[in-house]
């Protein structure tokens, strides 16, 4: 060993951001190819300034929820959650996880484009170990 | 000697609940294994970067004797 990196996961990659989402419940997910197109709305059907790139509909994000919507601005895809939502289902602590999700699915893709084979566990106290074997 | 990406080695990751993700070379030593992570950079903010006290040592040559 050598060298040794500490990296905060960024969303970056949409398909990886989608197989998060599913890996934490979340499989109906709508999708836009043109950028950020999509509309949001609230608890109330009311229509919210805000537009995304990838939205999780109210109706799967739980009782008196607001839409929860990802979007793109040039290099990441930036969350926008209600203060709401942001107490109650998509708290930190979910968001931990989505990133957690992510990471694995983003580094396994990767991994295996470079030719690496990925091995991966899960440990107790719920973080991910990964090896990346080269032979 | 085989460019180092084709050496035998592994990346050793941990990601914590909150999507923190260390990353460690195993099985090469010095300097040269700063390229095998290089690409761990691409998937977000970088916070620390370290090397350990195997990043001074010479890199082994293995010579094939026919």
């Amino acid at each position: 060993m050598s060298a040794y990196r500490v990296i905060k996961s960024e969303f970056k990659n949409l398909e990886s951001l989608k197989a998060a989402l599913k890996s934490i419940g979340y499989s109906d997910i709508v999708t836009s190819s043109t950028g950020n197109s999509i509309s949001m709305y609230g608890y109330h059907n009311d229509l919210r300034p805000e537009k995304c790139a990838v939205l999780v509909d109210r109706k799967y994000v739980g009782q008196a929820s607001n839409d929860v919507g990802f979007a793109w601005n040039g290099s990441t895809y930036e969350a926008i959650i209600s203060d709401h939502d942001s107490r109650w289902t998509f708290t930190p602590e979910v968001i931990g996880k989505l990133k957690q999700q992510y990471a694995f699915h983003e580094l396994s893709r990767q991994a295996r484009q470079k030719g690496y084979t990925v091995q991966q566990e899960a440990t107790p106290q719920g973080t991910i170990r990964m090896k990346l074997v080269r032979r | 000697m085989p460019p180092i990406a084709n050496q035998p080695h592994e990346i050793h990751i941990e990601i914590d609940a909150t999507g923190k993700i260390v990353g460690e070379v195993k099985g090469i030593e010095g300097p040269s294994c700063e390229t095998l992570t290089a690409w761990l950079d691409s998937l977000g903010e970088v916070t620390e970067h370290k090397h350990t006290k195997d990043f001074d040592k010479k890199a082994k040559i293995q010579v094939n004797r026919r």
